[in-house]
């Protein structure tokens, strides 16, 4: 796989090269095709037609033409113009002479392109014309590499090419929160009960900064989404492909990045076409201002974006242009944000009725009305997260049975809201056998009247997540252990995650029935044993 | 209106759907391990135990055989895993597979063929060494065949197999698989013994019944049940 092995190369190479530097450039750069082939309109042969002009004119043109061709091009001598990095010891061409393979050879020079400065650009200008695409009919093979190490033709089909980009585009990272397998334990004796053994306790316990948090590194992850940068700068055709698919998935969390990325895409006016992302995540820019997000409005569209996601950047909202392009809109992500409130919601509803997701946890001013107009023009939601520490009285019962009654919601985050025994009641009548995943943390007007009895009488017989932690008026888990122990037995696990007290009480309930249990399977073993029967 | 509709209707609807008791039927699954000398019928006692056939023809067991059965009692099901390990010597690396796990393992001898009672201390020392903690059972098969031969050689090998019966603390069954003698009541006699079980099914102690002897037997080691 001539393919593997490249991209592990230069994979390799990239921890010594400073990708951050060149990225919001690559990303935001013209195509550098256009000042080649402006007299060519059809945009479905650009790539091929500036191919074989490149070709032609290595094929005709001296070592001095080619130089010339380099420095008047775009991105690429932009690089040239970084300060030498101290990438610079990389091997020369030195080493691609002591019998190279294909391979090694491109990574060298994907490396020295990154690194061009004045005082080396002969030699790799010399290199990069040997980065040969297409077979050139010349009779002189290029210099240092055996004529037949040349690449698999399937690198040179655009089609092909963006089938293989495509799949490291697909392992490429999405800045998001990290899913996590259990809930943090609120102490170390809440640790010990949760995880039944001492030293998984301890370990668990000692960590939990660290579960949920960003951990970034060692995230192999993390280095796919830069191999995707790696990629641009194989050679012409593998840009604009990667280029196309980066824009395809707009994301960003670095704010100082997406500012220059502004800037940028500011001063070049004469690129008029509008970026038509399919998902675009910005994560936790805490200062972002309304007006950048204006200003990226005017060449960002959203008519393809299937999912957005604002993940903590508390003073912004999407821009009102964006709001009538939502049509294709599956997943609506504002977690902490202060700007969002019903209005907003409102007049969004009117534009989003493929929603599937929508996560507002922690937006305080949202309230039952804004969540009533997104159930009724929703009808596909299936995930919806309303959980909050502040003003927990904004969302009711109502809001509960609103989405209940009207959407196809299978995931409800209700933590730290008012909702109460009746407004469950309602939602277990209405959707109890589609809901899988309920977080029901500091509600605290529930009882035992709702979940252990809903429970009891099977309600919810497909839940598979049930969060409780400090409701306080939950008393009575016996119900709880019974239906986990029930699912249980059907090899379905279910995680009820709850605080200290209801694990604590969940965890003597289902010694007590085990027990009895236990009781029971010997008195049924003891009377078969006994039984007198021949088969 | 429509609302109150809507909701009368889901709650029927509900309340047909479900199943209205969450209950929890209690599992016992016990692993047993068959080994013996060749042809002396651990697939056809399985087999038999299993699928209550009997079939006259031999077929060669080629490794391990595994079948399941389970029983239910009450909320209680057990569910017996039966391994069968083939008696040629080629398979005895395949020992682990049959004794490791295994609650109980029954020793199957031939009645009609000494050799294969003698053969019981090899493949007990090997078996039992693999896994101490498992109940061991002594069988004797083709008792149906074994009535009919020299009332002197019957009270000599039923002599020989209660003394084996002793050293290996061992219940001691005399089994007929073809007509459906004492199958069931080894199964139960592992049963209770690997769950310490009160059992009150009278033995047969007179020489030339099928032997059922299992009170003095097997209860006094130290061994984990397999819950």
């Amino acid at each position: 796989m001539k393919f593997a092995s490249l991209s592990n190369g230069s994979f390799k190479r990239l921890r010594e090269t400073p990708p951050v530097d060149l990225r919001p450039r690559k990303k935001s750069s013209p195509t550098p095709s256009d000042s080649e082939s402006d007299n060519e309109s059809n945009v479905n042969n650009k790539w091929r037609n500036s191919l074989d002009q490149v070709f032609k004119r290595r094929n005709t043109s001296n070592n001095l033409g080619r130089k010339r061709r380099w420095k008047n091009k775009g991105p690429f001598v932009r690089t040239a113009q970084n300060p030498p990095s101290p990438v610079n010891v990389t091997p020369g061409p030195t080493s691609v002479k002591n019998g190279p393979r294909w391979e090694d050879a491109r990574i060298d020079s994907v490396i020295q392109l990154a690194t061009i400065s004045p005082f080396n650009e002969e030699k790799v200008t010399r290199h990069m014309a040997d980065l040969t695409l297409v077979t050139p009919s010349s009779p002189t093979p290029p210099i240092a590499l055996p004529p037949t190490v040349k690449p698999h033709p399937i690198f040179q089909m655009p089609e092909i090419v963006e089938n293989i980009l495509r799949f490291v585009s697909a392992y490429a990272e999405i800045p998001r929160e990290k899913p996590y397998a259990r809930r943090k334990p609120l102490s170390l004796e809440h640790a010990k009960l949760i995880y039944k053994d001492e030293k998984k306790a301890m370990e668990v316990w000692n960590n939990r900064s660290q579960i949920g948090a960003h951990n970034s590194n060692g995230d192999g992850n993390e280095m796919m989404g830069s191999v995707m940068y790696n990629c641009m700068m194989v050679n012409r055709l593998w840009f604009h492909v990667t280029l196309e698919l980066l824009l395809e998935k707009f994301h960003f969390k670095d704010l100082t990045k997406f500012r220059r990325f502004l800037n940028v895409k500011n001063q070049m006016n004469t690129n008029k076409k509008l970026i038509k992302p399919k998902m675009m995540v910005l994560h936790k820019f805490h200062k972002l201002q309304q007006s950048e997000l204006d200003e990226l409005s005017r060449f960002l569209s959203c008519e393809s974006l299937k999912w957005l996601e604002f993940y903590i950047c508390p003073d912004v909202v999407p821009p009102v242009a964006w709001i009538n392009q939502f049509n294709n809109l599956e997943k609506l992500v504002l977690p902490g944000n202060k700007k969002i409130d019903d209005k907003f919601l409102i007049q969004v509803s009117g534009h989003v009725n493929n929603l599937k997701v929508l996560d507002l946890r922690a937006c305080d001013k949202v309230t039952d009305s804004g969540i009533i107009a997104m159930a009724i023009r929703c009808p596909q939601l299936q995930a919806c997260n309303l959980g909050r520490h502040r003003n927990s009285s904004n969302i009711t019962s109502l809001a509960v049975v609103a989405l209940a009654r009207n959407t196809d919601v299978e995931t409800l985050g209700m933590a730290g809201c008012k909702i109460t025994d009746a407004g469950l009641w309602e939602l277990a009548q209405l959707r109890g056998s589609r809901i899988k995943r309920l977080s029901l943390n500091n509600c605290d007007l529930l009882t035992n009247h709702s979940i252990p009895t809903l429970l009891a009488l099977n309600y919810f017989p497909n839940l598979a997540v049930l969060e409780l932690r400090h409701v306080d008026q939950i008393t009575e888990v016996k119900q709880l252990v019974k239906f986990k122990l029930w699912k249980r037995s059907q090899n379905i696990p279910v995680l009820i995650e709850g605080c200290e007290r209801i694990t604590r009480l969940m965890y003597d309930e289902e010694n007590r029935i085990r027990k009895s249990h236990s009781l029971l399977a010997f008195e049924d073993m003891s009377t078969w044993v006994n039984t007198e029967s021949e088969l | 209106m429509d609302n109150s509709d809507q909701e009368v209707q889901g709650h029927q609807h509900q309340q047909q759907q479900q199943p209205t008791n969450v209950k929890v039927k209690n599992q016992v699954e016990v692993q047993i391990g068959l080994v013996g000398d060749a042809q002396v019928g651990k697939t056809s006692l399985m087999v038999k135990y299993v699928q209550n056939v009997f079939d006259e023809e031999y077929t060669q067991t080629l490794g391990v055989n595994f079948l399941k059965r389970k029983v239910s009692i009450r909320s209680t099901d057990i569910i017996f895993s039966i391994m069968d390990l083939g008696g040629q010597r080629e398979f005895i690396n395949m020992l682990p597979i049959a004794s490791l796990g295994s609650s109980a393992l029954v020793f199957l001898f031939d009645l009609t063929r000494p050799e294969t009672l003698t053969s019981i201390k090899e493949w007990y020392r090997q078996a039992h060494g693999l896994n101490e903690g498992a109940i061991p059972v002594l069988v004797g098969t083709k008792y149906d065949l074994f009535v009919d031969l020299d009332p002197v050689y019957q009270e000599q090998l039923s002599r020989a197999s209660m003394e084996y019966a002793q050293v290996m603390d061992a219940p001691l069954i005399f089994c007929s698989t073809a007509k459906s003698i004492n199958v069931q009541k080894i199964f139960k006699v592992a049963l209770a013994k690997i769950f310490s079980l009160t059992l009150t099914v009278p033995e047969i102690n007179e020489i030339g019944d099928p032997l059922l002897i299992y009170s003095a037997f097997g209860n006094k080691r130290s061994r984990g049940a397999a819950r």
